[in-house]
């Protein structure tokens, strides 16, 4: 069995693996799994404006919650959403973790991210800078918060019909 | 003989209940539109709360053309073409910001920013080049009906207002729903690529036959409430005001459910700041009035859609490309009605909204199946047996009916066919 993460003490490892993992998740569109990955409290934002961190006050790409979260996973599994069904493929790739600061509860991390998704014969590319807030729980790590900031954000963007 | 040739030509393309799919792809069409319908007819490009202080300025556009707003010194609201008259090199590559002044960063010539030409690097090499005559072009007409700022490529032709004609009483009404009587234009755009022409943008804007089941989506996860307006039993409208103006009229449904704020699928107990807002403003039975009736869901030819909570800014690109810019309305001095608007606006629209994503993809497809060459036309007679007039005299049909379409492609071919 392996370690659980330390509390004040998590290391760059931790964060890889568990960020690694919900990677795949996201790829395989495990969504469910994915879901129980989050704490409780945060947001999952994708932002339009590159450089404010007032989310409330201002328009997002996604703004969700627990309850926005479910139900965009639940628009997504049930089939009826016509731009995501059939779902695009995605393959991503995430790398240069950086921890940015840790307490004995959370720890921050970002790295960047580079999506190609695949459907109806084109390929597209997203590339972002994320930022987690991740909780340090008894049972290893969760998600507080994610912050996906599309290089493209303010930009003319094509619909998304996955998960960052 | 151009003249009967020319009417021809649009007599194959526009026939009453069908048009040629080639109105969506044709590359010459398109240009055509750009000269006859985006340069010539009174076209939405931004609303005054995005310029609030004087010097302020954005970056809009006329079609596929950008166009710089600007709050001159004056506080007057300009609205300039960003191409230097030296050399064409744009004078402002910033989205947005606060300049008194813009310099053209090939030769230096600097402008004020209502156009006028205040200098340029090295004056002597100019014997006689007269300043006046060389400051930025602008938008040839430019009025402004309740903050909401409309351009006009054309010297002449119909008033704002006469363009606007009964299409004006809806800005009425969505004015009206804010305590202040004002609207703002605060939260930020969400702009969205769709490979389509924009007019399959501009038809389903106020197509009440889609809904039921390409938002089925929506409808299956959140208690939207609006399946009442879409469904076959509806007794919602559409309206044409004439001038491709088009609506889905809800307020027949809305006073037969009697309750305030249930346009917006909410309660009074949950918006109580706003609601005592709005009885202090306008008392309280013209309150309960505006809080039933609700904000309109109006497409304003060509290019402005006020869709209830939020307004979307069609721009053409190309015969197969368009760009959706969409922000949440404000209602100015309104703190937790705004808040909700923004809530239901990154929700339903945007690259990942749970409405506009599905929409779009229809769009993408309508274009894809054009590339199909038979059955060359699209087929909109749904509900032309039921037409009527209302008492305005305006035509009204079914909330489900192909009324809207049929009536901004009289207007496409008014435009289209002047000479």
């Amino acid at each position: 069995m392996k370690d659980l993460p330390v509390k004040g003490e998590v290391t760059l490892q931790d964060v890889t693996e568990f960020l690694w993992h919900e990677a795949d998740l996201l790829d395989r569109r495990d969504y469910d799994t994915w879901l129980a990955l989050w704490a409780e409290g945060g947001f999952y934002v994708i932002p339009v404006d590159k450089e404010s961190e007032d989310f409330a006050n201002l328009l997002n790409i996604a703004y969700d919650n627990a309850t926005m979260r479910e139900m965009r996973v639940r628009r997504f599994q049930q089939g009826f959403s016509i731009s995501s069904a059939p779902p695009a493929d995605s393959v991503r790739t995430v790398s240069r973790f950086v921890i940015e600061e840790q307490d004995s509860d959370t720890v921050r991390v970002r790295a960047a991210q580079h999506v190609v998704e695949d459907k109806f014969g084109r390929q597209r590319t997203f590339a972002a800078n994320v930022t987690w807030v991740l909780q340090v729980t008894d049972e290893g790590l969760m998600i507080r918060d994610k912050i996906v900031r599309l290089l493209n954000s303010d930009g003319m963007l094509t619909s998304i019909s996955y998960l960052f | 003989m151009d003249g009967p040739v020319l009417a021809d030509k649009w007599d194959a393309l526009i026939e009453p209940g069908r048009v040629h799919g080639s109105l969506y792809y044709d590359t010459a069409i398109f240009k055509e539109e750009i000269e006859k319908i985006w340069f010539t007819t009174w076209v939405y490009i931004g609303h005054e709360s995005e310029v609030p202080n004087n010097n302020d300025f954005v970056t809009k556009a006329l079609g596929p053309m950008p166009v710089l707003m600007t709050r001159d010194r004056k506080g007057e609201v300009q609205l300039l073409l960003n191409r230097c008259p030296h050399r064409g090199n744009a004078v402002c590559v910033l989205e947005k910001g606060n300049k008194a002044s813009f310099t053209c960063p090939y030769h230096s010539w600097t402008f004020s920013n209502d156009g006028a030409l205040i200098g340029y690097a090295f004056p002597d090499g100019y014997q006689k080049a007269e300043k006046s005559e060389l400051g930025l072009s602008k938008v040839t007409r430019v009025a402004n009906y309740r903050g909401f700022i409309f351009g006009s490529m054309a010297a002449e032709g119909p008033t704002l207002e006469e363009h606007l004609g009964g299409a004006i009483t809806a800005l009425d009404r969505l004015c009206d729903n804010s305590p202040t009587g004002e609207v703002e234009i605060t939260a930020g755009f969400l702009q969205h690529r769709t490979k389509a022409n924009w007019k399959f943008i501009l038809e389903n804007e106020c197509d009440g036959y889609h809904p039921a089941f390409v938002h089925s989506s929506i409808f299956s996860v959140a208690d939207s409430g609006i399946t009442d307006l879409y469904g076959a039993d509806a007794v919602a409208v559409t309206r044409s005001f004439g001038n491709g103006h088009t609506e889905v009229d809800p307020r027949p449904e809305f006073r037969r459910r009697d309750k305030p704020l249930s346009w917006f699928n909410t309660k009074p107990e949950r918006l109580p700041d706003y609601v005592q807002q709005m009885n202090e403003a306008y008392g309280p039975e013209r309150a309960r009035e505006i809080m039933i009736d609700g904000t309109p869901h109006i497409m304003i030819f060509p290019n402005l859609f006020i869709a209830e909570i939020q307004i979307f800014v069609i721009q053409p690109v190309s015969a197969n490309e368009s760009i959706q810019h969409v922000t949440a309305l404000q209602f100015k001095g309104a703190p937790d009605m705004n808040r909700r608007l923004r809530q239901q606006t990154m929700g339903s629209v945007g690259p990942a909204g749970f409405l506009l994503a599905d929409d779009t993809e229809m769009y993408e497809r309508n274009q894809r199946g054009l590339e199909i060459r038979d059955p060359e036309y699209l087929y909109l007679k749904r509900g032309e047996h039921r037409e009527r007039h209302d008492e305005d005299g305006y035509l009204i049909g079914h909330a489900t009916d192909d009324l809207p379409s049929r009536e901004i492609w009289k207007h496409y071919r008014s435009l289209m066919e002047d000479k």
